[in-house]
């Protein structure tokens, strides 16, 4: 299980392990070009492969203002 | 784990254009290069102060550092921070503690001003029923703001956080708004306006948080309430979609930008500024945007009908 915490605060788990993190981003309605990704508090780029038990932290980069 | 496509370190960030992966070592040396480029396209005397917006936010705050690195020895000396307080409960309490945080640490001259002395009345006052007007207005204030505290400064050009992503939504703004003069015409020209300039302007924004995340300078800050009011939040997600489908749209969109005024130069003459009749501020017209707005609002910052 891979669980996605994302910007709004929920969060979305994801079954499927192997895919990238871009796979799981767009499977969960987010552009991945308005998002950073971070995995145990390291930036990740979203092509980087997930696995099971993957905690995925998402930040969104857009703010106003 | 995927390598840096430089020096075989982990990678933090791809850039989608050209599919290359940087570590933070080589994404903060792209950022730094990017941001010294532009500041070299810029005519600045070797001694000219600069005034730099500080909201306190991350473009900002990646821009005040970059520009204290860049500036080298002095660069204190040089640079003096401007942090607009519009008076936004809930948001900017905690940008302008950042950029108090960031000022001292960096040893650089801090002026704040806001919009309840400068003008009378705070944002949230002047917006009191017009919320879908807020950026505009909030627009108008800051920038009259900014110049009024620059031109105090004694500074020579005003230095501003805006980012590739921010250039290209203007780009596309001007375009939607049909104004000629923004799209090819040249930086106004009159007495009493600082010029302004953007070393982050070929910086994408995903660039800037990678940048300030790696160089630990950003921490968690509230949005701006006002802005899912305004324009830019429409043309900002349809360019969104539109750079994770081809990436280098938002690049291709401001350099062609940048084309078409070396292009036309000459053909569309600058904005000439002059004083507004009513409040003395530079301006087009015989009255300022401020002075326009608020001869649209009543006492209680309502559109007057």
């Amino acid at each position: 299980m891979i669980t996605l915490e994302l910007p709004d605060q929920t969060r979305e788990l994801c079954t499927t392990s192997g895919d990238t993190i871009e796979d799981l981003l767009v499977a969960a309605g987010v552009n991945p070009a308005e998002v950073i990704v971070v995995r145990d508090g390291v930036l990740l780029p979203e092509d980087t492969s997930t696995s099971d038990g993957d905690h995925l932290r998402v930040i969104s980069i857009v703010h106003g203002g | 784990m995927i390598a840096c496509d430089r020096c075989r370190e982990p990678a933090v960030y791809l850039s989608r254009r050209d599919g290359v992966h940087l570590c933070g070592a080589h994404l903060m040396e792209q950022v730094e290069a990017k941001t010294a480029g532009m500041l070299a396209s810029y005519t600045l005397a070797d001694d000219e102060r600069i005034a730099v917006a500080l909201s306190g936010g991350k473009d900002s705050t990646v821009l005040l550092w970059l520009l204290n690195l860049l500036l080298g020895d002095g660069a204190a000396d040089r640079l003096v921070a401007i942090t607009v307080d519009e008076g936004i409960r809930g948001y900017r309490d905690e940008t302008l503690a950042a950029a108090q945080h960031l000022t001292q640490r960096l040893g650089i001259n801090h002026i704040i001003v806001s919009f309840q002395d400068l003008f009378g009345a705070d944002l949230d006052s002047l917006l009191t029923g017009n919320q879908e007007r807020a950026c505009s207005v909030c627009g108008v204030y800051r920038r009259q703001a900014l110049q009024q505290a620059a031109v105090e400064t004694g500074a020579g050009v005003l230095a501003t956080g805006h980012c590739l992503d921010d250039e290209a939504q203007s780009v596309l703004m001007n375009y939607l708004r049909g104004d000629l003069t923004r799209i090819a015409g040249p930086q106004p020209e009159g007495t009493g306006y600082i010029p302004r300039i953007k070393p982050l302007g070929r910086v994408s924004e995903r660039e800037v948080v990678v940048y300030g995340m790696v160089a630990t300078l950003l921490s968690p800050l509230p949005e701006c309430p006002y802005t899912v009011h305004a324009l830019r939040a429409e043309v900002r997600r349809a360019l969104g979609v539109l750079e994770y489908r081809f990436p280098g749209t938002m690049l291709r969109i401001v350099e062609g930008e940048a084309d078409l005024k070396r292009k036309v130069s000459g053909m569309v003459p600058p904005s000439v500024l002059s004083r507004c009749s009513r409040c003395g501020a530079p301006c087009s017209g015989t009255l300022c945007q401020r002075c326009k707005i608020e001869g649209l609002l009543d006492r209680s910052g309502n559109v007057q009908k």
